[in-house]
């Protein structure tokens, strides 16, 4: 199996590359060729190592070297090879490689295409440390690499200040997320004394409930800020204003499920505490709605999609928080394809209408652009839930698990995805179809993206249509590493605490084969309910802004508090400006009024001002003279000598 | 090793092969005395003849180590070591020592890694050396034969089992290095701190000499085995023992500028020449913390505890007085100087854990120490050679954007001797934190860190100079591919080491562990 290590390395020998010889040798097609075939080779490679393992059902724990000793244990570069982080690798270098053909397409013509490919090269290479790590100090370091990566993409066109500004914001949202996670880090190497992710599981038994707690909430703390859950959720909306093949790979398929990921790598720290499931599940379910709210005023065309990237984060974590790992993890891949999908179609549509971000300004380029219309369809057929395509597949499950176990979340959940159906309709109504808003100028350059482009689309279409129906497989092929009777690398100890803590989803039946789940939903009411709902967001988002029968405009003044608070995306953003940034302002302009301003210079400044001081202090004892010099040295050895002649 | 040895059993001393390192330097420096002296348009013969006797004394130097592991033998036992697993064939030789000179000389693996780096850091030395010399107007062909003999007092000095030795050749050192430094002959400032440190580095002499006094009249003994033996047996409180360990502490803290015999220091580096200053600021300084560890681990285990405390304190002065005072210095040059009082605080800091780890840390952080010290002044040096470069910290602003690369080379020194991953200075700064907390000695610990913040003061504002403002001075910089890639490969061995310190780890703990099986051997 050393030839996985190909994975991770092939996209640093990439960035590597491009970053030495970018702009001088290779330039602007050469670029994206080399990074196209660096994450190219890491998906070849994990689709053999996937294969691999889907036969054998093995785990293969290779380390590379030891990175650090710290004391009796010893950080490693590693690579931990088992079903989840075969499928998460497989996911992140198969997406990749078709978004990184589509950007190809995307970035002609831009002046830092070199940069791009680098940042995005880079980008992969710490993912797959993120995910293919065996010890939570190497998942760190991959957690901390994709936030600078997704910071210097998200600020890739640094010239635009709402760039920037987004750039550093996502940045300062997740620092709170990862500072939580180091914590949780390093408490579980107080309590446990090793950082490995198997000896840590089978020394789990050992430690007391509370600590157990507070290592898993700690952990999740990292996983909010990285997937964007409430309340850390500000940012990723934001972080629309990189290029689209950034929101695409970054933001909605692969780093922003790094925290669902790791809430299932550690499983069973999380399955040994239930209040710890409990955060995690409500937590979900609360972004899962309130995202979806947000989604439906918005007009931008990448963020509606963005807040449906928050919203079915939400499912995925609300997944967990019910016990059903493996459904949390299969929505994870198929919401990976069709968000993707949903993305690329964005990009092709901006690059078609020059960066036109407003939906209310779009409409019938459905005619023009008869390729990304059908792939977007899909896409959106998918997020909505309607089967047979992937969605359907991997997000029923979840509302109907979540019936079973806590009908409140339940509630909540099915209400999101009515919500979900009619926002992405919505969109899609308003862009590809209704009436003729858009700019003269511009429809007469709406044209159909090259190939390069719309090939991915149809791959990735294909994808969304298809992988539902591989669920039986994919439940098959997780259990190993989430089931606790199959995960043989746990001890018997640990299996008992981790087949209790997820006893919560024991009752719980849902049909594994696809065409079994399909009938059953058909047939049974819950299914049915679910499904018509869906419809019926469909259905409401077709009245309204494609027949016209109700009017938006009369349904916002008549729910005007309601409208207001949704487009003021629930008060977060006004409510954080006011604490952090005009409370703090406030705050300091108090103290400072207040003549307090010795104590913030003593904190501020202080410490750099005595050490100066004091460096000036000692520099007067530098003279220059030679005999002053042996003075001072002899008083120093004369000290020196009583001290220890007369003391010891 | 049975053909060298052969070859030179003649002359009838016994191991006297292993001195063959030794014997290059020597007869290249009397050889490039000859060519400077009688020799016409002799400046690249000098040069070469310098670089080819390092790299063949180098050659022979790894030639000694495979000697020692006994992996030039013949084939039948290679055959043997493979089939048995070569690591621990490797690790069965590796405690191995020779002594020549009927036991007045000895050579271990400990020994030979230190000289491998003391040459490797004297060949960078010697690259750049006479560019920057014809520059500013100062060349001589003495430099290069007074820099051969100073190299061959540190070979002496890593490889000496007894305190003559060790003496002979400190002393070999520390002339020839007097007089590097005044060899800006036209510079005031040279002249002067080649007078200072030849007064002050008489001063440590003298205290070396009356400490070795003290340790004889104690033991009646020179070498440290037989005075570790002669200490087992008697009062480990004795006046004349604890008085003569004492002094001589102070005295090697003085040849490695530790706080409070550092006077020497900040002068000495700033008027010597700048690639004296690297020369004098990474491979002798790396001899000095070789032979301080030496010394003290394999004469006065028995007394540990006296000199861990004496060192700690050591330490703690120069960190506390080397970082404050850097911090208020406009010259980097100068900055520079009092940074290695700094990192000699941090480097013998180790030594307040007297174990196997905390050897392994100092082992350790004076080997990285030898890639970001040369690297940092070595880049003054290239840039002292262009008209209206000062070594101001203004002289840096803007430099990224004339100069990208060695903006980043700089970039990387300054990290990695502030100590930021993926640098290997964090690695150093990591280990002897974690051996000073492994002994509970928590204070030190603390105040290692609390220094490394404040460092970030003057380190980072290099950094920020190069890369946050616009260029200042319209000074235009013209350095050669072979300048720039010899400068490349010390950042890239700074970061790889970072990011790979597994292999440079493992030597380090092995040598610390040979060093204690020597205890009482």
């Amino acid at each position: 199996m050393e030839y996985l290590w190909v994975i991770p390395f092939s996209p640093l020998i990439a960035f590597i590359i491009i970053g030495l010889f970018g702009y001088k040798l290779l330039r602007e097609p050469l670029a994206g060729i080399v990074a196209v075939i660096g994450v190219g080779i890491a998906a070849i490679a994990s689709i053999i190592g996937f294969i691999d393992v889907a036969t054998t059902g093995n785990y293969y724990d290779l380390k590379l070297y030891t990175w650090l000793p710290l004391g009796d244990y010893k950080v490693s570069v590693s690579l931990f090879w088992d079903p989840l982080s075969a499928l998460m690798t497989c996911v992140v270098t198969c997406v990749s490689t078709f978004i990184f053909i589509f950007a190809t397409g995307y970035m002609k013509g831009d002046p830092s295409y070199p940069r791009f490919f680098a940042y995005l090269s880079l980008f992969v290479f710490m993912m797959l440390m993120l995910t293919l790590g065996d010890n939570l100090i190497q998942l760190f370091f991959g957690w901390e690499g994709v936030g600078l990566a997704s910071y210097l993409l998200i600020g890739f066109w640094h010239y635009k200040k709402s760039a920037a500004d987004a750039s550093f914001e996502s940045f300062i949202v997740n620092r709170v997320g990862d500072w939580l996670f180091l914590l949780g880090v390093l408490l579980a190497f107080v309590t446990f004394g090793t950082l490995d992710y198997l000896d840590l599981f089978n020394k789990l038994p050992e430690a007391g409930y509370w600590t157990v707690t507070a290592i898993a909430l700690l952990l999740f703390g990292g996983a909010v800020g990285k997937s964007a859950q409430i309340p850390l959720h500000i940012w990723l909306p934001n972080a629309m204003e990189g290029p689209t093949p950034v929101s695409a790979l970054i933001h909605a398929a692969t780093m922003v499920a790094a925290g669902v990921y790791m809430v299932a790598r550690v499983m069973p720290v999380f399955a040994a505490s239930d209040l710890a499931l409990d955060v995690v599940l409500f937590v979900g379910t609360i972004s899962a709605f309130l995202a979806a709210t947000m989604g439906l005023v918005q007009n931008d065309i990448k963020r509606i999609i963005a807040y449906s990237t928050l919203s079915q984060l939400g499912y995925m974590f609300a997944a967990e928080g019910l016990g059903l790992f493996g459904e949390g993890m299969f929505h994870l891949a198929s919401h990976a394809v069709f968000k993707a999908l949903l993305f690329l179609c964005a990009g092709s549509v901006l690059i078609a209408l020059h960066h036109l971000l407003d939906v209310q300004k779009m409409g019938q380029i459905g005619k023009y652009m008869p390729i990304t219309t059908g792939a977007f369809l899909v896409g959106a057929l998918s997020l909505a839930g309607i089967p047979p395509f992937s969605g359907f597949f991997s997000k029923d499950p979840i509302i109907e698990g979540a019936y079973e176990i806590n009908w409140v979340v339940w509630v909540f959940l099915w209400l999101g995805a009515g919500l979900t159906a009619f926002y992405i309709f919505r969109l899609f109504f308003l862009a590809f179809f209704d009436g003729d808003r858009l700019d003269p100028h511009i429809r007469k350059h709406v044209h159909e993206s090259p190939p390069q482009m719309t090939i991915p689309l149809i791959v990735l279409a294909t994808g969304a249509v298809l992988l539902g129906f591989f669920k039986e497989f994919f439940a098959n092929f997780l259990r190993p590493s989430l089931d606790p009777m199959s995960m043989t690398f746990l001890n018997e100890k640990t299996k008992i605490l981790v087949e209790e803590g997820l006893s919560r989803s024991h009752h719980v039946h849902i049909h594994e084969n696809a065409w079994e789940f399909l009938v059953h939903s058909l047939t049974s009411p819950l299914g049915l309910l679910t499904l018509f709902t869906a419809l019926g967001g469909i259905f409401v988002a077709y009245i309204m802004y494609q027949v016209k029968i109700i009017n938006p405009a009369w349904l916002t003044q008549m729910f005007k508090p309601i409208y207001l608070t949704l487009w003021n995306k629930w008060f977060f953003d006004l409510i954080y400006y006011a604490i952090f940034v005009y409370g703090y302002y406030k705050v300091s302009r108090f103290l400072w009024k207040a003549g307090d301003k010795i104590i913030i210079d003593g904190i501020v400044h202080g410490s750099g001002k005595t050490a100066i001081f004091s460096g000036n202090v000692m520099k007067l004892s530098q003279t220059g003279r030679i005999s002053a010099y042996v003075l001072q040295m002899a008083i120093g050895m004369l000290v020196f000598l009583s001290l220890f002649i007369f003391l010891t | 090793m049975s053909i060298i040895q052969q070859l030179v059993s003649g002359i009838g001393v016994p191991n006297f092969y292993v001195l063959i390192p030794e014997i290059i330097i020597l007869i290249t420096a009397f050889v490039v005395f000859f060519i400077e002296l009688f020799g016409k348009n002799k400046r690249s013969l000098i040069t070469w003849t310098t670089v080819a006797g390092l790299s063949l004394s180098l050659i022979f130097t790894f030639v000694i180590v495979l000697g020692i592991l006994n992996l030039i033998t013949n084939p039948q036992i290679l055959a043997h070591a493979k089939e048995s697993g070569f690591y621990s064939f490797i690790i069965s030789n590796f405690f191995e020592q020779y002594m020549t000179l009927f036991g007045l000389y000895s050579v271990d693996i400990f020994s030979l890694v230190f000289k491998v780096f003391i040459l490797v850091g004297t060949l960078f030395v010697i690259f750049h050396l006479r560019s920057y010399a014809e520059s500013k107007k100062t060349y001589y062909g003495e430099y290069y034969y007074l820099i051969l003999f100073a190299v061959l007092g540190m070979m002496i000095m890593v490889s000496s089992p007894n305190l003559i030795t060790f003496y002979i050749g400190l002393e070999l050192m520390s002339i020839a290095v007097y007089i590097l430094i005044g060899m800006y002959r036209k510079n005031y400032l040279s002249k002067e701190a080649a007078f200072k440190y030849l007064i002050i580095g008489g001063t440590g002499t003298a205290i070396i000499s009356y400490a070795i006094a003290l340790i004889y009249g104690f033991s009646g003994k020179f070498a440290f085995g037989d005075i570790l033996k002669t200490l087992f047996y008697s009062d480990q409180t004795n006046v004349g023992l604890i008085g003569g360990l004492i002094l001589l502490i102070l005295g090697l803290a003085l040849k490695a500028s530790a706080v409070p015999m550092h006077f020497w220091t900040p002068d000495a580096y700033e008027g010597a020449p700048t690639p004296i200053t690297a020369f004098m600021a990474a491979p002798v300084k790396i001899a000095t913390y070789a032979v301080i560890l030496k010394i003290m681990v394999e004469a006065f285990p028995f007394v540990s505890e006296q000199w861990s405390l004496a060192w700690a304190i050591l330490a703690a002065l120069s960190m506390v007085v080397g970082n404050a005072v850097a911090l208020v210095q406009k010259n980097v040059k100068r900055m520079l100087a009092y940074s290695s009082i700094a990192h000699t605080g941090y480097i013998v800091a180790a030594l307040a854990a007297p174990t196997t780890v905390g050897f392994a840390a100092l082992i350790f952080y004076s080997l990285i120490y030898v890639f970001m010290a040369v690297g940092a002044l070595m880049f003054l040096s290239l840039f002292e050679r262009f008209e209206g470069w000062t070594n101001h910290i203004d002289d840096f602003k803007g430099l990224a954007r004339k100069n990208p690369w060695m903006a980043f080379v700089m970039g990387a020194f300054m990290f990695s001797m502030l100590g930021i991953p993926p640098t290997v200075g964090f690695m150093g700064k990591l280990f002897v934190f974690l051996a000073l907390i492994g002994s509970d000695i928590w204070w030190l610990a603390v105040l290692l860190v609390i220094m490394s913040i404040v460092s970030a003061g003057y380190y980072l504002k290099v950094v920020s100079n190069m890369y946050f403002y616009d260029p200042a001075k319209p000074i235009s910089f013209n350095i050669s591919l072979p300048e720039k890639l010899s400068m490349g490969i010390l950042a890239i061995i700074v970061i790889i080491l970072g990011i790979y310190p597994t292999w440079f780890f493992k030597v380090s703990t092995n040598l610390s562990s040979i060093l204690i099986s020597t205890i009482g051997g």
